[in-house]
């Protein structure tokens, strides 16, 4: 879990996010309530389809907030 | 070649092609490159009251054959060998009229007198421009020939003059081509450069170093990548002939102005115009430098700006730009359904584009078609552009818009320096995309960035944004 919640953090820089926001952003807690925006998320979504070469249908993207959201996603898979 | 040699021989070939059964308002498709030979064709069908039909010389066969079809051509001139030659042979009436550099190797042949031919009838086009295709197949704009001598007219701000030489990169198959290289080159005496081929940075600079032109007329994206080719070391610069330089065809940024202007010392001007319009709308001022606007709106043109309700606009708001005024074409060749999309019954042109108005100055935000509504506020891809292109490894980019989630973002195509390409994708990646949030609101920023070897472009350099929509378009598809 956390080897994919520090694969994530990666993804957050990717985007353009600060390192240090990336770096200390709580797992637990909603992205967006942490420094991201409505740019930031979309941008997320795009770059973990990427990362994770699989597609995220819009309803799927809904379920998904934190950081543990999406390791969990992955986990699932 | 002097004013009288050009005479005698656009003479000779409206002799020469009245003699092959050229006709008033018949169309005669030009594909030659820029020279001597495409101003003879151009000036010498259009003494025969024919409709000298200018297209570009290094299309397809498929592009020829539907561009004949379409116009309907009479006759087509071209140089010898070429595709759009070996194309005629697929129109078994067409009338042929091979040329080299210069011209028809028989023109000499034809008496230089000629009385240039009354219109046949009020209706048939005198000029047929076709538009370059960017967002579909090319569209036949008639024009009456009057409308060269009024765009030439629309250009007089440049304050040109017989000691000026103009050296204009559209080509003779664009309609700024016409209006400057033969329109303002003859209404004010002045000298033009045609180049033959096709110009990259390098050429450019060349070019400009080798024959000296006073006015300079060229698309943004070129000045770009020359100011990028001269910031690189490119040898043999000499850019000291310049008095003006003058942008049209896209957007200029305002920093690619300031650093063009630093570079050569000289002021640049702006202006806007189109296939449909023929003349400039709206036009810098000299000794007025405001490079990021259009400039303001002659005033023979009758304009409104209007959201998407119809409503006016106020100052400083966007607003779709409609106009009425002298030379607009009143309905595209042949294309009854496009031309009640643009040319409205009451004379207004819709002309797509989306301008902000400023104390009597007009700025463009990009065509209706491109700009992007994200968040409930209109993007224009140009601004987004404007701020990527200012990342160093940024060489070129276009923005086009993608849905994510269902909403509409914008995304970026980049192509990179030479030198900046070899870095690792995900570190180029997170530096860009740091660059777009710290200088951009949230709704201008790219939600994607994509590195690419080359951008989709019209043959007059302006990047097609549809095309970057396609991308993501297809790729949903599969």
């Amino acid at each position: 879990m956390k080897a994919r919640i520090d694969s994530l953090r990666d993804t957050l820089v990717q985007i353009g996010l600060p390192p240090e926001l990336a770096k200390t952003m709580d797992p637990a807690k909603p992205m967006l309530e942490q420094g991201m925006d409505s740019v930031d998320f979309p941008a997320f979504c795009l770059a973990f389809e990427q990362t994770y070469r699989i597609s995220l249908d819009d309803e799927s993207v809904m379920t998904l907030h934190s950081l543990n959201d999406f390791a969990q996603f992955i986990g699932s898979l | 070649m002097t004013y009288r040699e050009l005479a005698h021989d656009a003479a000779r070939l409206a002799n020469l092609l009245h003699s092959k059964g050229v006709r008033p308002g018949d169309r005669v498709v030009i594909a030659l490159p820029d020279g001597l030979a495409a101003v003879k064709a151009f000036l010498g069908t259009m003494l025969l009251a024919a409709a000298p039909t200018p297209v570009n010389d290094a299309l397809t066969t498929e592009d020829y054959a539907f561009l004949i079809a379409d116009s309907g051509a009479t006759a087509l001139v071209s140089l010898q060998g070429s595709v759009a030659e070996k194309t005629a042979a697929l129109f078994p009436a067409l009338i042929l009229l091979s040329c080299d550099a210069i011209g028809p190797r028989t023109l000499s042949e034809h008496s230089a007198d000629f009385a240039a031919a009354p219109p046949s009838c009020p209706d048939a086009p005198g000029i047929l421009l076709y538009t370059s295709g960017s967002t579909g197949l090319p569209k036949g704009v008639p024009h009456g020939q009057d409308s060269l001598v009024i765009a030439a007219k629309g250009l007089r701000a440049l304050e040109i003059g017989p000691s000026d030489v103009l050296f204009c990169v559209n080509k003779l198959s664009f309609v700024f081509g016409v209006a400057v290289s033969l329109g303002a080159t003859l209404e004010s005496g002045a000298t033009a450069i045609l180049y033959p081929g096709k110009l990259d940075a390098h050429d450019l600079l060349a070019e400009i170093a080798r024959t000296r032109p006073s006015v300079l007329f060229c698309v943004p994206t070129l000045y770009n990548l020359m100011l990028r080719a001269v910031r690189s070391g490119a040898p043999g610069i000499d850019l000291s002939s310049l008095r003006l330089s003058f942008s049209a065809g896209e957007g200029l940024p305002l920093p690619l102005a300031r650093a063009w202007m630093d570079l050569t010392g000289v002021e640049m001007m702006n202006g806007y115009g189109s296939t449909e319009t023929f003349k400039l709308v709206f036009c810098g001022v000299l000794g007025q430098t405001r490079p990021l606007s259009a400039g303001l709106a002659y005033p023979d043109y009758e304009l409104k700006l209007v959201d998407e309700d119809g409503q006016p606009v106020p100052d400083g708001a966007p607003g779709l730009l409609f106009l009425r005024g002298p030379c607009i074409c009143a309905g595209y060749w042949l294309r009854p359904e496009d031309s009640r999309e643009k040319m409205l019954d009451d004379g207004w042109l819709a002309t797509g584009d989306v301008f902000i108005r400023d104390d009597g100055w007009y700025t463009h935000q990009g065509r209706a078609d491109d700009m992007l509504k994200v968040g409930g506020t209109w993007v224009s891809p140009a601004q987004v552009e404007d701020v990527l292109r200012t990342h160093p490894a940024v060489q070129e980019c276009g923005v086009a818009g993608r849905l994510v989630g269902g909403l509409t973002r914008a995304c970026a195509f980049l192509v990179l320096h030479h030198d900046a390409s070899s870095r690792p994708p995900h570190e180029l990646t997170a530096e860009i995309m740091r660059h777009a949030r710290d200088n951009l609101p949230p709704p201008m920023r790219p939600v994607s960035v994509h590195f690419v070897d080359d951008l989709p472009k019209t043959p007059s350099g302006k990047v097609q944004r549809s095309k970057l929509r396609q991308f993501h378009e297809k790729g949903k598809q599969q």
